[in-house]
């Protein structure tokens, strides 16, 4: 495997890795907020009650009992002698029903809507619109009093501060202020307030101090020492119970003009009780009830002791229920403030972390988008870049068995004479032979044993001039890097033998110093053969003008990994300049040649992860060794080719 | 042509120096071979024949082996033979006096017929070295009077001009023209002129 594919591995692996890491890191953030946002949102999404169809089980009895809750502050048994009473006997005047009414406090009635135990609802505006959104009530009517003739379709509250109060003028200057509430519905009248000071963003939270006052005469005097600023009531009340003098005393803030209220004064006016329906009340019965109590005030009668309740045309809740947007269930009476403060608190802290959670999660998103993208650009890139190294590489290694190639064909050409000497050598003693035999039997001469033996020489030499083509062929072979077991004194011989007629023709003395039982090198042969004949060629060109040249031929092993291989002249050797540059392309200290032949050997003995280096002999001369790792192989693997 | 004649065969490749000599040998003739020059050299023992000598060879060369014969006073045929010779080596080593120069491979009839010359060159040479040692053996018996008389009578003097120009008397001319011939084993003048005729061509006389 080649460096760069090493190299690709590994960051491939990284890459993978860090999209793994990733995968973890976002499921992990993904459930996490995932988790804290259902903390946060779960009592949002509550399941809606179960569903119980009470209406078919009372179906089944001979009269339908109708169950109607009531707010009220203290449970009654009856409704004999309240203002109620006309409302029900009207009701009860339908043959097929029995209506039934339940004083509930808000807690119960909560509780008694949450089990579908309740069939219509009384209540006042405020929570019914809570119990509108929470229980999927329906308001069919309005409760309408009447004064002095007149009725009235909205309740109206005031807010009563000392005449001499100049602090108090309007109702967004109750800010840090402290408040006395009176009223047994002083809860709603709060409530209401509370709303509408938020909504005008007098108050993000709960600093206007209120507490109930238990008697109604004590107000003026608690006003008046100071505990209360102002004081909360039900529209009407402080006059009906305090003195005319004492009124003076005090200053309506904000004061409302209700058209069809009897009292002038009120702060603010919010409608009259609704009477609705629960989710499960068929209309024909919610329009059977309506039409009676619509008509309800036709039938006046004097029977009545009190005062009584009337119904008219639902009021419009919206202004209403805008005001309560926000608020979803409107909890215990005594604790409405804190509780409606604490949900606030809660609903804005969970609203933000949800924001900044998502905020975050979508930052997270984006940038975690934007790595992956940065990686997957990376990534196509450097495996882009890989693909484009490794055909370099494959064609590098294409160039350089070509150039190789076509070193060798030049090595073949200025070896020309040689070889045909070489192969002259054998020819000249086949057509020798042969000729001595032909005279000898032309002669009569038939000393047969020595004509055999003749004719068996010539064959040697036949043979001869054969091996001489076949590693000529093999030497000028083209082809890609074929690497086999070698042994590297073969590879010696053979050489020699090659360049043995180029050798005696310059006279060069030739010593072979070989180890013996030297491990195989995997290598390519003929490519090896290649860079000795071309260290070769190169010593005896050197020798020219040496008396008696001699070249040395040295294998051995240089350690456990390598395998050395030393050819030594005794020329001049290389001056240190030249011996820099002496494996560059194109260098040549010859009037002919490329100087491609040592760059190309060097080439090729790297490609066998060795190496080839110069260097001078202390005597006389150079030496050019090269070194060639050793396999593990067993030799039995051996591929002579 | 003597039988004692030999053939050298000096060359490196043991397949051509073998061949060569299977080939030589067909003809009938004696041979001797040498794997180089320095062996030929120390085993010449002056015979008769010639050499067929490889020019590239290991050690001494071909070229160099002539010089050195030619040092020693060898006068041998020398026949190159050559693998890869060339006009300027062929001149050079004719120049020097190499008998024949043969390219590899060889027509047999060439290389044979080479050698036969050679051979038959080199028989000439020693007869005419013995001839002349003889010619040489008996002008050096010769007195200077019967020399002085020997030189006259080859100008075709007659005797009486060669009494009056050694200032003798035409008897004593005779008597040293009859000894003279006698030590030069001539018959008859003529064949004295021939002898001294030789004997002048190989410098023995001035």
């Amino acid at each position: 495997m080649t460096v760069t594919q090493k190299k690709f591995r590994f960051v491939t692996n990284r890459v993978l890795t860090n999209l793994g890491i990733l995968f973890w890191l976002k499921a992990s953030v993904f459930f996490f907020i995932f988790s804290l946002s259902s903390l946060f949102t779960l009592p949002l999404y509550a399941e809606p009650p179960s569903i119980e169809i009470n209406f078919q089980q009372k179906a089944g009895s001979k009269k339908q009992t109708i169950i109607i809750g009531i707010l009220s502050k203290a449970p009654q048994d009856s409704i004999k002698n309240t203002p109620w009473q006309f409302s029900f006997d009207r009701l009860n005047s339908l043959p097929k029903y029995h209506f039934i009414p339940r004083f509930l406090s808000k807690e119960q009635l909560n509780n008694a809507l949450l089990n579908d135990e309740l069939d219509f609802v009384i209540c006042d505006a405020i929570n019914y619109i809570a119990f509108e959104k929470k229980y999927g009530l329906l308001h069919l009517l309005t409760r309408t009093e009447y004064y002095a003739e007149s009725s009235v379709t909205s309740e109206g509250l005031s807010v009563h501060t000392l005449s001499n109060n100049s602090d108090i003028t309007r109702l967004l200057d109750l800010k840090d202020k402290n408040i006395g509430i009176i009223d047994e519905n002083s809860s709603m009248s709060w409530l209401f307030l509370e709303k509408f000071l938020f909504k005008h963003g007098l108050i993000a939270n709960t600093n206007i101090t209120t507490s109930p006052i238990t008697d109604m005469h004590q107000s003026l005097s608690l006003l008046k020492n100071g505990t209360f600023d102002a004081i909360i009531s039900k529209s009407g009340l402080l006059k009906k119970y305090l003195a005319q003098e004492n009124m003076e005393n005090l200053r309506l803030i904000n004061p409302r003009h209700g058209w069809q209220a009897p009292f002038l004064h009120s702060s603010v006016l919010i409608p009259e009780w609704p009477l609705s329906k629960a989710w499960f009340i068929d209309n024909q019965l919610a329009s059977q009830i309506v039409s009676l109590l619509l008509n309800q005030h036709t039938d006046n009668s004097s029977s009545y002791y009190l005062p009584q309740y009337y119904w008219n045309i639902a009021q419009n809740y919206t202004a209403l229920n805008k005001l309560f947007v926000f608020s979803d269930a409107i909890d215990d009476n005594s604790n409405a403030q804190k509780s409606s403060l604490t949900q606030k608190i809660q609903y804005w802290v969970s609203f933000i972390i949800i924001c900044i959670l998502v905020a975050i999660l979508f930052m997270y998103l984006r940038s975690s988008r934007d790595l992956n993208n940065r990686l997957t650009a990376s990534k196509e890139s450097l495996e882009q870049e890989i693909k484009e190294r490794q055909h370099a590489q494959e064609q590098a290694l294409t160039h350089q068995a070509e150039l190789a190639h076509v070193a060798r064909l030049s090595t073949m050409g200025e070896m020309a004479s040689g070889l045909a000497h070489e192969l002259n050598q054998p020819l000249s003693a086949i057509h020798t032979y042969v000729q001595g035999c032909i005279r000898r039997i032309n002669m009569g001469n038939t000393d047969l044993d020595a004509i055999v033996n003749a004719l068996k020489l010539t064959a040697q030499q036949a043979d001869r001039a054969g091996g001489i083509i076949r590693r000529l062929r093999s030497f000028v072979r083209k082809g890609e890097s074929h690497k086999t077991y070698s042994e590297i004194n073969q590879i010696v011989n053979e050489v020699t033998g090659f360049l043995e007629s180029q050798l005696k023709s310059k006279q060069v003395l030739l010593t072979l110093d070989l180890e013996e039982d030297l491990p195989p090198v995997l290598a390519d042969i003929i490519q090896i053969e290649q860079v000795l004949i071309n260290l070769l060629k190169n010593a005896i060109e050197s020798m020219f003008d040496i008396e008696k040249p001699t070249i040395i031929i040295s294998t051995r092993r240089s350690d456990q990994k390598f395998i050395e291989l030393c050819v030594i002249d005794s020329g001049h050797g290389i001056s240190e300049d030249k011996l820099k540059r002496i494996f560059n392309p194109f260098f040549t200290t010859k009037t002919s040649g490329m100087g491609m032949g040592l760059s190309i050997s060097s080439s090729i003995v790297e490609a066998h992860d060795g190496k080839l280096y110069a260097e001078n002999n202390p005597q006389q001369g150079a030496r050019f060794c090269l070194t060639l790792p050793i396999t593990e192989e067993q030799p039995g693997n051996i591929d002579n080719e | 042509m003597s039988n004692d004649a030999i053939v050298f065969i000096v060359d490196d490749d043991e397949a051509v120096r073998q061949s060569t000599a299977w080939l030589i040998e067909s003809i009938g003739l004696k041979v001797t071979t040498f794997c180089c020059a320095d062996e030929f050299l120390e085993n010449y023992n002056n015979e008769p024949g010639c050499i067929v000598m490889d020019v590239r060879m290991p050690g001494m060369s071909g070229l160099e082996a002539q010089e050195e014969m030619k040092n020693r006073g060898m006068s041998l045929p020398l026949i190159f033979i050559t693998g890869h010779g060339d006009v300027p080596m062929a001149v050079r080593a004719l120049k020097r006096g190499a008998f024949d120069f043969i390219e590899k491979p060889f027509n047999d009839q060439l290389l044979l017929d080479a050698v036969q010359r050679g051979l038959k060159d080199n028989n000439e040479a020693m007869e005419s070295l013995v001839q002349n040692e003889s010619i040489t053996k008996r002008i050096s018996s010769l007195t200077p009077r019967e020399h002085e008389v020997m030189m006259r009578v080859t100008e075709g003097k007659p005797n009486k001009v060669i009494a009056h120009e050694l200032n003798v008397s035409i008897k004593t001319v005779e008597v040293h023209r009859a000894r003279m011939m006698e030590k030069m084993e001539a018959g008859s003048v003529a064949q004295l002129v021939k002898t001294t005729i030789q004997a002048s061509r190989n410098n023995i006389i001035p």
